[in-house]
């Protein structure tokens, strides 16, 4: 198991900043683990959990423009995570107490299916938001996703200085994070509940 | 006690396996209160934060999760379509299988000489064996009674309220008695539901009470009563799930007072009303679209109440044509029917994996259900789609084989996981 003290998270975050996915992935892992346990006994289906895991990540993912100004991101992510789950709870709490036919209340295992992750509907607005950004910022943005060239890559290729690249690189992320919000996916709400009251 | 305090206590017994509809209702009341909001989710934190570390279940394609993520800030990439085929030596027997690939001769054509090269440099490494699934499922009796029917011999498995369960042919039967007394002893207690489940690396297929025959595949279940009430027939289903749904007449005085009673297939996006047809339904949790496919007469596909979309249309039903699909998700509501190869849809049936243009992510679902392995993703492989057909009697030793064959792709088996990279 991974240590997973504030210097480890510091060094793993940096990493995710410059657009690292494999320590993203580590990442990911590292805080499934950690938020598993309660997340499965607050929706008693493994799918749900998998699901709650997955949409607090990519509110991670998709905030990591903000990742130097966060002093403790074990405490952030569990804060999203909280979020998540109060969002589910309060959902799963008016379903129960609505009127339903009787044999969809008894498949508690079915709420996965009603947590929706809107990934698709991102993407899309993602994709509007790179094709706004300076010329710049979208060529140091599309060489970081596309081409997976890192920082000091990139710094190396356009004959600017690393940390300029970084900025210039985070200055795009948060262009995009800012419209991905603007355009209603609150972040710390990006699953939709396909559920609604009659 | 604070309202913190309290709160703690709450969710607290909210996880207990069957929390009380007292503190359902109290916590609901709380919940519904904006003040309250911040306090319950520090509590929520609280209680994350306190979690002790316990053994986890292993992830299930959590690749496949990290990569949706990754992909939403990435603008797609032109697909790429890569095509695989088997050794012709070795298949020659399985004619069905040489035509269904003729089709494929010109796509596959102009990879083959690059796969063989590749072929010897990218031997599987083989260091264990999967064999195919099976024959299986697991009866769930309206009381909670589990009986596997993987090993059971043909015969009467039980009875229930005057019906014998059956196996012939490694196929579930029911055979009522006497209908009158189940009629009325169904509506003396209500309808009783029984739950047919398919595992991971099984498939089965039974007759229902009105003599339906229902196939299901690899990870699914069909939720049915055990007898169906005179005037509707109603079935809930997961997974996938073939039907030939025979025609039923509701008994009027005359003969022609009589009309058809309408079959019923729910799945969690869609309703599917039939009164004689042969579908196909493919609603995997584990999948966004749901995809039914008529082969035979008509049926109706209507969104569940709960879909919403922008566009109003998607939500209203549509009526298929045989040879007809209509894909169905929570996002984006109901498609417009559209003509499909029904060979394709059917050829899990018909003991095949058949892939045109397929993305590899669907493929190695597929993959995992039947062989019931789990597949983890060392590279970004989104962007792969594959055409060609194996025989679901093979290894997936073989299965993987043919994929590796185009040289686009190669996996390691550890196990019971698979290990996808390029």
């Amino acid at each position: 198991m991974k240590n997973f003290e504030p210097d480890y998270n510091k060094q793993i975050f940096d990493r995710i900043s410059g657009g690292d996915e494999k320590a993203f992935s580590e990442c990911y892992e590292e805080y499934r683990r950690l938020l598993y346990p309660f997340l499965f006994k607050l929706t008693k289906s493994a799918s749900a959990t998998e699901d709650l895991i997955q949409d607090t990540m990519l509110k991670v993912w998709l905030s990591r423009d903000k990742f130097s100004e966060i002093g403790n991101p074990r405490a952030w992510i569990f804060r999203i995570a909280s979020n998540t789950a109060h969002n589910w709870l309060k959902n799963s709490l008016i379903r129960q107490n609505s009127t339903t036919p009787l044999h969809y209340k008894e498949d508690q295992e079915d709420h996965s299916s009603e947590v929706f992750l809107e990934l698709k509907a991102i993407r899309e607005i993602v994709q509007e938001a790179i094709a706004e950004l300076p010329p710049q910022r979208k060529k140091v943005y599309l060489l970081n996703r596309e081409q997976g060239l890192t920082v000091s890559e990139i710094a190396q290729k356009l004959n600017i200085s690393p940390s300029t690249a970084k900025n210039t690189l985070l200055a795009a992320v948060k262009y995009i994070r800012e419209k991905v919000e603007r355009s209603g996916y609150g972040l710390a709400n990006i699953f939709l509940i396909f559920f609604q009251l009659n | 006690m604070t309202e913190n305090q309290r709160i703690l206590e709450l969710l607290k017994q909210y996880l207990e396996s069957d929390p009380n509809p007292e503190v359902q209702k109290e916590l609901l009341n709380l919940i519904n209160r904006k003040d309250s909001e911040e306090n319950i989710k520090s509590a929520i934190q609280q209680l994350i934060e306190s979690g002790n570390l316990e053994e986890i279940p292993q992830p299930i394609d959590l690749q496949s999760r990290i990569d949706a993520i990754l992909q939403v800030d990435i603008t797609p990439e032109q697909p790429k379509l890569r095509t695989f085929n088997w050794s012709w030596v070795r298949y020659a027997a399985a004619i069905i299988l040489f035509i269904a690939a003729a089709a494929y001769w010109f796509s596959w054509n102009a990879s083959i000489t690059k796969s063989d090269n590749n072929y010897n440099q990218n031997k599987l490494a083989n260091t264990t064996e999967v064999e195919p699934g099976t024959e299986g499922a697991v009866l769930t009796l309206a009381d909670g009674t589990q009986i596997v029917l993987d090993s059971l011999e043909d015969g009467v498995i039980t009875t229930i309220s005057g019906a014998e369960l059956k196996l012939t042919d490694g196929q579930l039967q029911y055979q009522t008695s006497s209908s009158t007394s189940l009629e009325s002893e169904s509506t003396s207690t209500g309808v009783l539901y029984h739950t047919l489940t398919t595992p991971r690396g099984r498939q089965f297929s039974l007759t229902l009470p009105d003599g339906t025959m229902v196939w299901l595949n690899a990870a699914s279940s069909i939720r049915f009563p055990l007898v169906f009430p005179e005037n509707e027939r109603k079935v809930e289903v997961s997974g996938e799930v073939y039907f030939e749904v025979v025609k039923k007449m509701r008994g009027g005085k005359t003969k022609s007072d009589s009309e058809p009673v309408p079959f019923f297939v729910n799945t969690r996006n869609q309703q599917i009303e039939v009164l004689g047809t042969h579908f196909n339904v493919n609603a995997y949790e584990d999948d966004e679209d749901e995809r039914t496919t008529l082969l035979e007469g008509s049926v109706k596909v209507s969104p569940q109440p709960h879909i919403h979309t922008d566009d109003i249309s998607a939500t209203r039903p549509v009526i298929l044509k045989p040879g007809q699909q209509t894909v169905i998700s929570g996002q984006n509501g109901l498609t417009k029917p559209v003509f499909v190869s029904t060979d394709e849809v059917m050829a899990w049936k018909n003991g095949l994996f058949q892939f045109d243009r397929t993305n590899i992510h669907q493929i190695m679902k597929q993959v995992a259900r039947w062989y019931n392995v789990d597949v983890v993703y060392k590279n970004n492989l989104s962007q792969m789609d594959f055409s060609g057909t194996v025989a679901r009697s093979e290894n997936i030793s073989e299965v993987l084989k043919m994929l590796e064959l185009t040289g686009a792709i190669r996996f390691r088996l550890e196990g019971r996981t698979v290990v996808v990279f390029k």
